[in-house]
């Protein structure tokens, strides 16, 4: 079987897909898992926008669809985590914060 | 928690483990991707039959905003409980003050760039109706300018009056609601359109959208409340009484 | 357009009008409690005439957008999706009833706390969106909108997790946050592999023709373990109970009584069709017999309250698994089974949830053995925890009792003994924690604590009227049963 683009596309989204899952199991750090997330829906996008060429000539625009849609919901939850991520460090140490502020008082 | 570290624990361990469980993975993923079967052929056929009916050209945009409408609503709500979310996570009064570094390249850059960006924005809007484009492109491009605009330090999200900005995320889904229960109160599916209706129904569609994509992007990435919002740290209290 | 007959409005409301609410609670901010119990109680309305049109006139569908499938999305709502929002809105009702005494209770406790009128503005939108998503997810016919409601629901979730703010409850939410992406990326990756196969989106297609080929085996075996991450079965039910026990109380409860049931159900969907479940249906029923067993001793060794509760939920999801080798005959009892014990741990859950929240509120702490006395303080809700534990352990006349008859009387006639086992030896051992924890809060010692705060009369009862609830649904059984049956 040749190999067309559109099945090297696919099969290199399906290896992101299994590149961020080793990520996510591995990385040591949030981000680090939080990426890896990414890059396990990257790779999936990627693997769907091959199927909208699966049959012949007409392009099929529902996985396309699909994709932009899955983009926004991956923005959304990446920002979410994000943003929870800022929250968790911001709690988890506390004591840093508050010499800053008494350095602040005396120079105010 | 005995078990709590059990699947975090033992790929950092044993890596070779993993890396051959998720070769075996990956094989078996390529395998079923490339073994030769029944094409079905997606949808392709039955959009192509049906585009003269939905009022709009483009058949991205077709699928997006007509046959499949209601995930297109499912996810403007989704952008709206991010920033729901976001918000939530940073009223805490958590947020540091942002370091104004205008570099001379940015500013420079944000001339040029951000009328730009709403002339391209307002473009790929129109065009979506007929080819490539629509709010969802539309609306990323307009984020983008709001990041920009962020990265400045300029402080619109903080200029724009609360309600203004509140009422601008709420927009599309809002609308997205009212489209389909009008449709509803006149004996139709949730979100048909009339033919005749539906080309201009789903133009405000997507304008609404682009509008509120893009003000929810900017926000996300601003990341906390506008700061009229921010109530003083009360967090001292709220940690000792617990829950 | 292809505008068809069978398009019946009822069954999209339910999904609008908490929709609507959220957005309404989002931008209303003076009086969000009011606003939202207003949508609660419409949508339970809603939701109830749901479960009346599926009950009287069969089966309903709605092509949205006038589209019919394969082009269109459809809502679908047959006797099982019909049961399931009853359940949650029955539960939802109960819980929002319980959420406005509990704020009210706070703020009143200390009226200047900024940080609890935050919390409840953040609270009312998010659990109307959650409602709505669940709503969706129940309903849906189509295999891609059924991961936005997936992620719809795990957003929320996360958002109503972190509402309590508390630095255990933060890592709790990150970590099931990102067990939740990995759930729903893995089931859009299924997804993509079904329409690979089929060419369509179509629930009901797609789970009639479960041929086993390898794209059709990938993509179910994808979507299954997503699945399964996300309704926290053995051995992936490691996020759950931090998750669910250190959120605030309300929270906890809609956690465990309802949001896991969502991609349990959705679970039943893909399997129902039973091509594939003779050959490996024992797979769910065995880690479902291993949760029901591991569930039961974590529970028994937790120090906390609602840490016993949580692992109570991994356990019991365990029974909503084990009953799945039953399915593959088409006389139902399997079927029963499985919803039963869905509906009456949803119920009990929720009350047990509940009360134990009602204890943190009062005492400061949930420590079991010092929760001695406290139903001195709190009768009303000490014996909503110890109904909700008769329901969990199964016995007559409860909700749980029918859910372990059915179980035990169809593994028995299909010649599965070891099931009926686990499920009798599953209440033995859910036995022996939940007794742990009624003794504690039902001895007679006198309390010298002082309580905290007033707690709000409906605080109490409506854990009372869920507790209540699980017990008569072992009375009242043939009408969810019949309602079951319309497929």
């Amino acid at each position: 079987m040749a190999l067309s683009p559109s099945l090297l596309y696919g099969l290199t989204g399906l290896m992101l897909f299994v590149i961020g899952l080793a990520a996510l199991f591995t990385s040591p750090q949030l981000l680090g898992k939080i990426l890896a997330v990414n890059i396990m829906a990257s790779g999936i996008f990627l693997f769907l926008i091959t199927l909208a060429h699966g049959s012949g000539t007409l392009i099929d625009p529902v996985p396309q669809a699909m994709v932009l849609t899955g983009i926004v919901v991956s923005v959304s939850s990446t920002a979410v985590a994000l943003a929870l991520l800022c929250r968790i460090e911001a709690a988890a140490r506390p004591p840093a914060h508050l010499p800053k502020k008494k350095d602040e008082a005396r120079q105010g | 928690m005995v078990n709590s570290g059990r699947k975090r624990v033992s790929p950092a361990h044993r890596p070779w483990l993993l890396l051959v469980l998720l070769l075996l993975f990956f094989a078996a993923l390529a395998w079923v991707y490339l073994v030769p079967g029944s094409v079905p052929g997606g949808l392709a056929r039955q959009v192509d039959a049906s585009l003269v009916a939905s009022g709009v050209s483009s058949r991205v945009t077709a699928v997006l905003l007509n046959f499949r409408a209601y995930d297109t609503l499912l996810e403007c709500f989704i952008l709206l409980l991010g920033v729901m979310v976001v918000w939530s996570l940073r009223s805490a009064g958590t947020t540091e003050p942002r370091q104004p570094a205008v570099g001379a390249i940015l500013a420079a850059l944000e001339r040029l760039l951000l009328p730009l960006m709403i002339l391209v924005a307002g473009y790929l809007l129109w065009a979506g109706s007929s080819q490539a484009g629509g709010a969802f492109q539309a609306g990323a491009i307009l984020g983008g300018a709001g990041v920009l605009l962020l990265l400045d330090s300029s402080p619109f999200l903080d200029i724009l009056p609360k309600k203004a900005l509140v009422w601008g995320i709420t927009l599309a889904p809002l609308f997205f609601l009212a489209v389909g229960v009008a449709a509803l109160t006149q004996g139709r599916p949730f979100l048909t359109y009339r033919f005749q209706e539906a080309s201009l129904v789903i133009v405000a569609l997507e304008v609404a959208a682009a509008f509120s994509i893009g003000l929810c992007l900017a926000t996300l990435f601003a990341g906390r409340l506008p700061e009229y919002e921010s109530e003083p740290a009360q967090d001292k209290f709220a940690a000792k009484r617990g829950e | 357009m292809n505008l068809s007959p069978d398009s019946s409005a009822w069954i999209i409301w339910p999904v609008v009008v908490p929709l609507l609410g959220a957005v309404v609670c989002f931008l209303y901010k003076k009086k969000p409690r009011l606003a939202g119990h207003f949508f609660a109680v419409v949508t339970c309305g809603t939701s109830t005439v749901l479960g009346w049109q599926v009950l009287s006139q069969g089966v309903g569908r709605h092509l949205l957008g006038g589209w019919s499938p394969p082009l269109g999305i459809s809502l679908r709502a047959d006797g099982p999706a019909a049961l399931m929002v009853m359940m949650t809105a029955v539960t939802g009702l109960g819980i929002t009833l319980y959420s406005g005494g509990y704020f009210q209770s706070r703020l009143a406790g200390d009226s200047q706390d900024h940080r609890f009128r935050a919390q409840e503005q953040s609270f009312w939108p998010l659990w109307l969106l959650l409602w709505a998503a669940l709503n969706g997810l129940f309903l849906s016919g189509d295999i891609f909108n059924i991961y936005i409601s997936l992620e719809l629901v795990a957003l929320s979730s996360v958002g109503l997790t972190v509402l309590s703010g508390k630095p255990p409850s933060l890592v709790a939410a990150m970590r099931y946050l990102l067990v939740s992406l990995l759930g729903s990326l893995t089931f859009l990756l299924g997804v993509g592999f079904f329409y690979k196969a089929h060419g369509t989106l179509e629930l009901a297609v797609i789970s009639k023709a479960l041929a086993p080929t390898p794209p059709v085996i990938m993509a179910l075996a994808l979507v299954s373990v997503g699945l399964m991450l996300k309704t926290a079965l053995f051995p992936f039910h490691f996020w759950l109970p931090p998750a669910h026990a250190n959120a605030l109380a309300p929270v906890s409860a809609i956690l465990s009584a309802l949001v896991i049931k969502g991609s349990w159900y959705l679970f039943y969907r893909f399997w129902q069709g039973g091509g594939l479940l003779a050959a490996v249906g024992i797979v769910p029923a065995l880690l479902g017999s291993v949760a029901i067993i591991w569930g039961a001793f974590q529970a028994f060794s937790q120090q906390r309250l609602k840490m016993l509760v949580a692992y109570s939920t991994v356990a019991q999801i365990g029974y909503l698994f084990v009953a799945f080798p039953l399915l593959v005959d088409s006389a139902g009892q399997g079927r029963d089974a499985l919803f039963y014990f869905a509906i009456s741990h949803s119920c009990a859950k929720a009350a047990m949830f509940l009360a134990a929240g009602t204890f943190f509120l009062q005492l400061g702490h949930d420590r079991i053995r010092d929760l001695a006395g406290v139903r001195q303080l709190l009768p009303v809700s000490s014996f909503a925890f110890a109904l909700g534990g008769v329901s969990l352990m199964g016995l007559p006349p409860s909700g749980g009792f029918i859910a372990k008859y059915l179980l035990v009387s169809k593994a028995i006639s299909q010649d599965l003994w070891w099931l009926a086992l686990i499920a009798v030896v599953g209440s033995g051992l859910t036995a022996v924690y939940v007794f742990r924890a009624v003794s504690s809060v039902l001895s007679p010692h006198l309390l010298e604590e002082r309580p905290l705060l007033v707690v709000a009369a409906s605080m109490q009862w409506s854990a009372l009227a869920l507790a209540l609830l699980a017990i008569v649904l072992g009375i009242m059984a043939p009408l969810p049963l019949a309602l079951l049956e319309v497929t």
